[in-house]
């Protein structure tokens, strides 16, 4: 493996660090001439995996440093996230109802609803201190 | 992200512009709500619109619900094949008429 096809950033736990994001993940992307369709995919599951713990994760006040490492491989594209957040596996919660009627629809639980579709694999780990979340983008369907 | 607004026969013309992310949704939500108290018919322009996460969903369904509200019509046109993915991904697409063009939205039946 090449080490230049890995990516590692670290982000503060602020939404503004989310420009930040998206820069590695354009960088790595075009890098690798990774198709735009698929390049938004990553983009947007990463902007709401990070969502999600900037805004929920923390109980203080307190900087916190989120770990994002992108790698590439053959045919997929493996992404982990990792806080020092307070346990929580997005996994386990509840479906969003897509087909709820627009008076009922809420918006909570959309952001992870749309990892799980946008992805091809989500895994989670606990950590001792944290968590990690490791999401998989399989190469190829858009890519032909 | 940035946004312009016109009108066009009884609608309000909404161009959204960039990218919607959780960074600045609450802009958008804020500029949604005040349009959706004071319009009753209106149509987005999202040839330009780049990205958008769950938040910003989340801004245009807090819209929708209000034009509902008072009965208007709420259409989109010109989204990206992307985006509309998302939408379908979300189940968005069953909320949002899309249309491909502004004639075709505006001259769209009720």
């Amino acid at each position: 493996m090449n080490a230049d096809e890995n990516m590692e950033v670290r982000l503060p736990n602020s939404l503004g660090a989310l420009h930040e994001l998206h820069a590695v993940v354009v960088q790595f992307c075009r890098r690798r001439a990774i198709h735009p369709d698929t390049e938004f995919k990553i983009d947007l599951a990463l902007d709401e995996v990070f969502t999600n713990i900037v805004r929920y994760g923390y109980d203080d006040q307190l900087s916190h440093e989120i770990v994002v490492r992108l790698k590439g491989g053959q045919n997929s594209i493996r992404i982990s996230i990792e806080d020092d957040a307070r346990p929580f596996n997005p996994l386990l919660a509840p479906e969003v109802d897509v087909d709820a009627p627009v008076a009922e629809r809420r918006i909570g639980g959309l952001g992870i609803h749309l990892v799980r579709n946008l992805m091809d694999q989500v895994r989670y780990q606990r950590r001792p201190v944290g968590n990690r979340l490791i999401l998989i983008k399989r190469l190829g369907k858009e890519e032909n | 992200m940035t946004v312009q607004e016109g009108k066009i026969d009884s609608f309000a013309l909404l161009e959204i512009i960039g990218r919607v992310t959780s960074e600045n949704s609450e802009t958008l939500k804020a500029y949604l709500q005040e349009l959706g108290k004071r319009e009753q018919h209106v149509l987005i322009d999202c040839s330009a619109l780049e990205y958008i996460s769950s938040t910003g969903l989340g801004a245009l369904l807090v819209l929708l619900k209000l034009i509902q509200n008072k009965h208007g019509i709420l259409r989109l046109f010109c989204v990206s094949p992307r985006i509309v993915e998302v939408f379908k991904i979300s189940g968005f697409d069953k909320y949002f008429p899309i249309f491909p063009s502004l004639e075709a939205a505006r001259r769209a039946e009720t």
